[in-house]
């Protein structure tokens, strides 16, 4: 699977490079589709209270008020119209996307299960919704994917006579049928919102509106595009005839020309077996998984800042069980931790200047703990120093599993520490580098902006760094001698473009050549 | 007679206008009193207080914040906001140009051929039940009198039918031929058939056959006429059960 989702990973985050330039990380349309989806939703769901307005529910007035709206009431009953239809075939492109993307950086498994399998009803229900909104126009299209739609549930045998006898000839369909189509129609998308709900539901803070700038310009691309181009009918469904040459809305009836050539038996074959295939996604192959954090209770004073910060809320707080004088003590639920470690870059207690004799913090990995990231920061400080003369700089890379691996960005004097994610490093780390003269600098990296793989790790670390989050980067440290740059996989060039100007950088400074006596008796 | 459906007002359907009339003044309270409209618009002394307030905190707080970063000498940029400049602008906006035009192209476009222009079209749709399995049979006084008094139906019948044959050919050659079970889970409801068949235009000699027993090869409906098929006509062959005929619509 990993083999599948490289390539595909390379060609993504290129993209998400090309879209960076005119949108910039936070506005980056591709990292917003599943808020895009929501918006997209809420667009979808008022124009079609409007249009709804001005709908005729029997057969025969069907076609003549949807009519009615897209030209004489073009202003606005058209425009709605269009909306609702535009809206509606952007949300498929922007579901499809989402579930491409959280596939190929493979943030469906594990903790995720649960999202990504309850995210396969709603593409079921999105195009139940969409699908049957089509019936409703009563054109010839619609007359087309309603008489196929109907065949192909038909092939189930699940109904006494088949459905699509409703449709046989002129005068057999009734309003009360007609009705009924309305009706899936209003409540398709009401399980969807609901399904949509319970999507989000364990995801621990959720993002379900995209950034305001990109709202008000996907809501006016649509809104031109419907008066450029206003959402039109075919000619008036006839009973009597069949339709031959049909405008189909690509987006939802894509598989309907599959569904003439291959009839019912094999589309149910294909819909079902791919529903399952894709819900079965997250548990093949097996995932290693890290062992989860661990508490110790000797050290948490239940501050809950693990609590806050954890990305998929596996930290829950508990009154205390030990009798020490706190209010609270964190509790880690196994089932939902990744081990990406955040919880131990927020602890309080994570400091690497204590000299206990076992770096030991309130929460903790079992396998990358505290104190073997000490041991890798302690070592890369040493080798980093060993390397070239004090009077030259002298970096630190800390970067994580999911941005260019720090070890590809080391030459003499650079050194570089991955952890699982960027925002396990306490800022106090940072302080011990520089303080303990066992770097000039510190570069910080990781996952492209506001694309983190746990979530919120870019947006932690630089809270911290700022004061703006606990536990906030001391204001001793000298910010001259710490960059931040963040690099996926594919942007080694840049990191490697980084840390050469940053070495520039610090060797201009004027204390750099000053402190190297400091350095080189081993800090402070 | 007052007949609402056509009674028009300046040119448009008055029933355009009866569903604004009903759901517009609850949709406006609703998003008046409901969803907080009115708050919003002209809210309250108390309300306007607590936003001042809050206002006041935030300015204080995002002071202290810049006044921190300040004496820390910062320069780490926070969470990079790109300048929008009007290259970006320019190409934010040839991306959703590109956008629109590929959901605008592919919403009814390209066009596809559901049916050759020059076919018509042939729906076998028809319901009926086969015979059944066992004939019924006279029930004797002994084997009534042993019943419930509210279950002593005069004959007793087998539930389970036969299956429907059904086959049809068009100049000869064999267009469709199904067997079709009852539903029902005992077997005892109406074979359904539901097939459809594009076929040219055109004049055509059309014969269908159906027998509604398995324990016999001969056809009990035969139904042979010759049709003038038109191009996307829909031609449906039926079966009238009341008058035991085959029918086409």
């Amino acid at each position: 699977m990993t083999s599948i989702r490289r390539p595909l990973q390379t060609a993504f985050l290129f993209l998400d490079g090309l879209f960076d330039r005119p949108f910039g990380p936070e506005w980056n349309p591709l990292r917003q589709m599943g808020t895009l989806s929501f918006y997209l939703f809420w667009i979808v769901a008022v124009s079609g209270i409007y249009v709804y307005i001005l709908f005729d529910t029997s057969v025969a007035g069907a076609y003549e008020s949807v009519e009615y709206m897209t030209h004489e009431q073009w202003y606005l009953g058209g425009v709605m119209r269009s909306l609702h239809r535009y809206g509606s075939d952007a949300m498929v492109v922007t579901m499809a996307l989402h579930l491409t993307r959280e596939f190929i950086f493979d943030r469906y498994r594990d903790v995720r299960w649960f999202t990504w399998f309850t995210g396969v009803p709603i593409i079921w229900f999105l195009y139940v919704s969409g699908v049957s909104g089509y019936w409703l126009v009563w054109d010839q299209l619609a007359q087309y994917i309603a008489i196929a739609s109907m065949e192909w549930l038909d092939w189930l045998g699940i109904f006494g006579k088949p459905v699509a006898n409703n449709f046989l000839t002129r005068g057999s369909l009734g309003d009360r049928f007609f009705t009924l189509l309305l009706f899936i129609h209003i409540f398709g998308p009401l399980f969807l919102l609901f399904i949509m709900w319970i999507h989000v539901l364990r995801v621990s803070q959720p993002r379900i509106n995209p950034p305001r700038g990109l709202a008000i310009g996907v809501l006016l691309m649509l809104t031109v595009l419907s008066l450029a181009k206003p959402a039109v009918s075919h000619p008036p469904a006839d009973l009597g005839t069949t339709p031959t040459e049909l405008g189909l809305d690509w987006f939802y009836m894509v598989l309907y020309p599959a569904f003439d050539a291959w009839g019912p038996g094999a589309m149910w074959a294909l819909a079902v077996g791919v529903s399952f295939f894709v819900a079965a996604l997250p548990w093949m192959p097996p995932l290693k998984k890290p062992k989860a954090a661990e508490v110790h209770l000797d050290f948490c004073n239940g501050c809950t800042r693990c609590f806050l910060d954890c990305p998929f809320g596996a930290v829950t707080m508990q009154p205390r069980t030990d009798g020490r004088p706190f209010e609270q003590e964190a509790v880690v639920r196994p089932d939902l931790c990744t081990a990406c470690g955040i919880c131990v870059g927020a602890c309080p207690t994570s400091t690497p200047f204590r000299r206990t004799e076992k770096l030991t913090t309130g929460i903790d990995l079992p396998d990358f703990s505290l104190a073997h990231v000490r041991e890798i920061t302690v070592k890369a400080m040493e080798k980093a120093r060993a390397e070239v003369p004090e009077t030259e700089p002298h970096i630190i890379v800390f970067g994580c599993d999911h941005g260019v691996d720090p070890p590809l960005v080391e030459r003499p004097g650079v050194r570089g520490v991955r952890l699982p994610c960027i925002s396990m490093l306490p800022p106090s780390f940072i302080d011990f580098v520089l303080s303990r003269g066992g770097a000039d600098g510190v570069l910080i990296t990781g996952c492209r902006e506001c694309d983190c793989f746990n979530r919120f790790g870019d947006r932690w670390m630089m809270e911290r760094i700022a004061g703006e989050r606990d536990p906030y980067l001391r204001e001793r440290v000298p910010r001259e001698r710490l960059r931040v740059s963040w690099a996926a996989p594919t942007d080694r060039a840049k990191l490697e473009a980084a840390v050469e100007r940053f070495q520039g950088e610090l060797a201009a400074l004027p204390d750099t050549a000053e402190e190297a006596p400091r350095r080189a008796a081993g800090g402070a | 007679m007052f007949d609402l459906l056509s009674m028009r007002f300046a040119g448009v359907p008055v029933f355009y206008v009866v569903p604004l009339v009903v759901f517009l003044p609850l949709f406006v309270t609703i998003v008046w009193r409901v969803v907080g409209l009115r708050d919003m618009l002209f809210p309250p002394p108390e309300i306007k207080e607590a936003r001042e307030r809050l206002k006041e905190e935030e300015r204080a707080e995002k002071a202290r914040l810049e006044e921190k970063r300040a004496r820390a000498g910062t320069q780490v940029k926070m969470r990079r906001r790109v300048s929008l400049g009007p290259l970006q602008w320019a190409g934010q906006a040839v991306t959703y140009a590109l956008f629109a035009v590929g959901i605008g192209y592919f919403s009814n476009a390209p066009d596809y051929a559901a049916m050759a222009p020059d076919h018509a079209l042939i729906k076998v749709s028809l319901s009926h039940p086969g015979q059944r399995k066992e004939e019924c049979r006279k029930r004797t006084r002994e084997e009534l009198m042993k019943l419930p008094p509210n279950m002593r139906a005069p004959k007793k019948c087998s539930r389970e039918r036969w299956p429907v044959f059904f086959e049809m050919e068009l100049d000869g050659t064999l267009l469709y031929r199904d067997s079709v079970k009852p539903a029902g889970l005992a077997g005892d409801g109406h074979s359904n058939f539901y097939h459809t068949v594009a076929v040219p235009a055109g004049s055509h000699s059309l014969t269908v056959r159906m027998r509604d027993r398995g324990d016999t090869e001969d056809f009990k409906h035969v139904f042979a006429r010759d049709v003038t098929l038109q191009p996307e006509q829909i031609l449906v062959v039926g079966f009238a059960s009341d008058t035991g005929t085959i029918t086409l619509r």
